[in-house]
C-alpha cells in the first residue's frame, strides 16, 4: 500500500515537473473532474440513545466512508455542477446482530433464556452499509498553486432498518416469549433527504493532479419507529409494547482527504 | 409397412423419454412402519431445554417425554411404469431415496392424573387440556389436537411419512401449563391408535414443588 502511494506520489511530482513551465495556465481551465477521496463521519448530534432497538438500524454516529463515484463539471470559469457517491462503513453497524443479542441478553437475560434473531444477521452492504448520494452547485477560487471549492450538495442518505425478534424462555418455568421489534415497514431501507454544505482546497500537484481536503457538514432528520409486540408462544396471546422513536435532526462532521484528476 | 408404423407409434414415448430425461434419479424405496411401544419420563423444563429427571421439579416447569418406538413392518412392491422412469427431468427433483409411510397412526393422546390434580380434576381425570406439545428447537408449542391432525408439505409427502431410518424413534415433549395444586403427582398416558391398539403407560410419582 505504501509503494503504491509513493509511487503515486512520485508520478505527481514528476507530472508538476512536466507542467511547471506553465503554471499560469492551470487556473480555471479544466472543466470536468473526478474526485475519489477516502474519509471519516464525526457525529455533531447523535442517533442513538440506548434503545434497545438502536443495534437494527444500520447507522454509526463514527464511521468513515469511501467516495467511489465522483464528477464535477465546470460549465463556466467559476461555478460548476458536482456529483459524488459515498459507501459508508463501521464496524459497529457489521456487528450490529451482535450488539442486538447483547442488549436482549441484558433486558431478559436475569429471567429468560434469550434467543435473538434479526435481519441484521442476512444483510451485507456491498458497497458500504450505508450509502449517500449528492448532487450540488459547485464554485472554485484557484491561486496558482491552491484551490478552494466551497460547494452546497442536496442529497439522499440510504440505510436500513432491520426487523428484530427474541424467543425468551423463561427459568424454571414452561413459559415462552416471543418478542418483536418491527420498523412497521415492508421496505427496509429508509432514504432520507440530506443537505450537506462543504470546503474542499487544497494544493495542485500537476495541471491534472490535486489533493485535496474535503469538510463537509451533513443535516438529515430521521424518521423511523419500532413497535415491540411480545407473544405468549403457548396461546399466542400478544401484548403490545413500548415503542422507539427516531425523529432526530442528525448532524455530521465529515474529513476527508483524496485528489482530484483533471480528466478535460 | 403396417408393422413399421406400428414400431414407430410405440417408439414415441421412449423417444420422448430420452428427451426429456437429463436426472440420474435412484429408484425410490417404500416401506411402512408401524408403532410398537411407548416410554413416558419426567421432564424438567427449568433450564433452556427440557431434560429428562426422576424426584422432584418445579411445577412451572413440568413436562412429560413420550418416546415412540417404531419399526418398519414391510417394503412395498415397486410400481414401474410401462414407458417412463419414476423420475422425469424438467426440474431434476428426485424423489426420495427411501419413504417409509406409517401403516398405523396416533389417533388420540390422552393424559390422566393419578391423584388429585385440583379441586375440579379428582384422581383418574383427564388432564390433557392442561398440557401442551412443545417443540423444543423452534420454541413453539401447539396443542395435542393439532399435533395429530396430519400436514402434506410442499412436496405432496404427509408429516408421517419419515425418510430415513433414523427417525423411526420419535420424541413427543408435553409440557405441563397449569400447574397442579398437590405436590404429589403421577400421570398415566393413553394413546391410541388407528388400528385400534392402545398404548397406555403410567409415569412414576414426582413432587411438583
Amino acid at each position: 500500500m505504501k509503494i503504491k502511494t509513493l509511487l503515486l506520489l512520485s508520478l505527481a511530482l514528476l507530472a508538476t515537473r512536466t507542467y511547471g513551465q506553465d503554471e499560469a495556465n492551470w487556473n480555471y481551465t479544466s472543466r470536468w473532474q473526478t474526485r475519489p477521496c477516502v474519509g471519516i463521519n464525526l457525529p455533531i448530534t447523535k442517533f442513538f440513545k440506548g434503545s434497545i432497538t438502536d443495534p437494527l438500524i444500520a447507522y454509526s454516529d463514527h464511521s468513515y466512508y469511501l467516495q467511489f463515484i465522483s464528477a464535477t463539471y465546470f460549465f463556466s470559469e467559476r461555478w460548476g455542477i458536482d456529483f459524488n457517491f459515498q459507501g459508508i462503513s463501521s464496524s459497529e453497524i457489521s456487528n450490529r446482530h451482535e450488539r442486538y443479542s447483547k442488549s436482549l441478553e441484558q433486558e431478559y437475560g436475569n429471567q429468560y433464556f434469550v434467543n435473538a434473531s434479526s435481519g441484521a444477521e442476512y444483510e451485507t452492504g456491498s458497497i458500504g452499509d450505508i450509502q449517500r448520494g449528492f448532487i450540488g452547485l459547485i464554485y472554485r477560487v484557484e491561486a496558482r498553486r491552491w484551490f478552494f471549492y466551497p460547494k452546497i450538495g442536496l442529497g439522499v442518505t440510504s440505510l436500513d432498518t432491520s426487523w428484530g425478534r427474541a424467543t425468551l424462555k423463561q427459568k424454571n418455568s414452561n413459559t415462552v416469549l416471543i418478542v418483536e421489534h418491527s420498523p412497521g415497514k415492508a421496505k427496509t431501507a429508509s432514504d432520507y433527504f440530506t443537505i450537506a454544505p462543504s470546503l474542499i482546497f487544497g494544493y495542485k500537484l500537476s495541471k491534472r493532479i490535486f489533493i485535496d481536503v474535503d469538510i463537509t457538514t451533513s443535516w438529515f432528520r430521521t424518521n423511523t419507529t419500532y413497535s415491540q409486540t411480545t407473544t405468549n408462544a403457548a396461546d399466542q396471546e400478544n401484548t403490545p409494547g413500548p415503542t422507539y422513536t427516531y425523529n432526530r435532526d442528525i448532524f455530521t462532521l465529515s474529513l476527508a482527504t483524496g485528489l482530484i484528476i483533471v480528466i478535460k | 409397412m403396417r408393422l413399421k408404423k406400428i414400431l414407430i407409434v410405440l417408439s414415441i414415448p421412449v423417444m420422448a423419454e430420452i428427451a426429456i430425461a437429463c436426472c440420474d434419479c435412484l429408484e425410490t424405496i417404500s416401506k411402512n412402519y408401524s408403532h410398537k411401544s411407548i416410554v413416558v419420563q419426567h421432564l424438567d423444563n427449568s433450564g433452556e431445554k427440557p431434560e429428562v429427571t426422576y424426584g422432584s421439579v418445579p411445577k412451572h416447569a413440568y413436562g412429560v417425554r413420550v418416546t415412540f418406538t417404531r419399526e418398519v413392518v414391510a417394503c412395498r412392491a415397486k410400481q414401474t411404469p410401462t414407458f417412463f422412469q419414476s423420475a422425469y427431468a424438467f426440474s431434476c427433483d428426485c424423489p426420495p431415496e427411501l419413504t417409509i409411510a406409517p401403516k398405523d397412526s396416533i389417533v388420540s393422546i390422552h393424559l390422566f392424573a393419578e391423584h388429585d390434580f385440583d379441586p375440579s380434576h379428582p384422581a383418574d381425570s383427564d388432564v390433557s387440556d392442561y398440557f401442551k406439545v412443545y417443540f423444543p428447537d423452534a420454541f413453539s408449542f401447539t396443542s395435542i389436537e393439532d399435533y395429530l391432525q396430519p400436514v402434506i408439505n410442499y412436496r405432496g409427502y404427509s408429516n408421517l411419512v419419515l425418510f430415513d431410518e433414523s427417525q423411526l424413534e420419535e420424541e413427543l415433549t408435553l409440557l405441563l401449563m397449569t400447574p397442579p395444586e398437590n405436590t404429589v403427582n403421577k400421570f398415566r398416558i393413553q394413546i391410541t391408535l388407528s388400528d385400534g391398539r392402545i398404548f397406555e403407560q403410567t409415569t412414576e410419582e414426582i413432587d411438583l414443588i
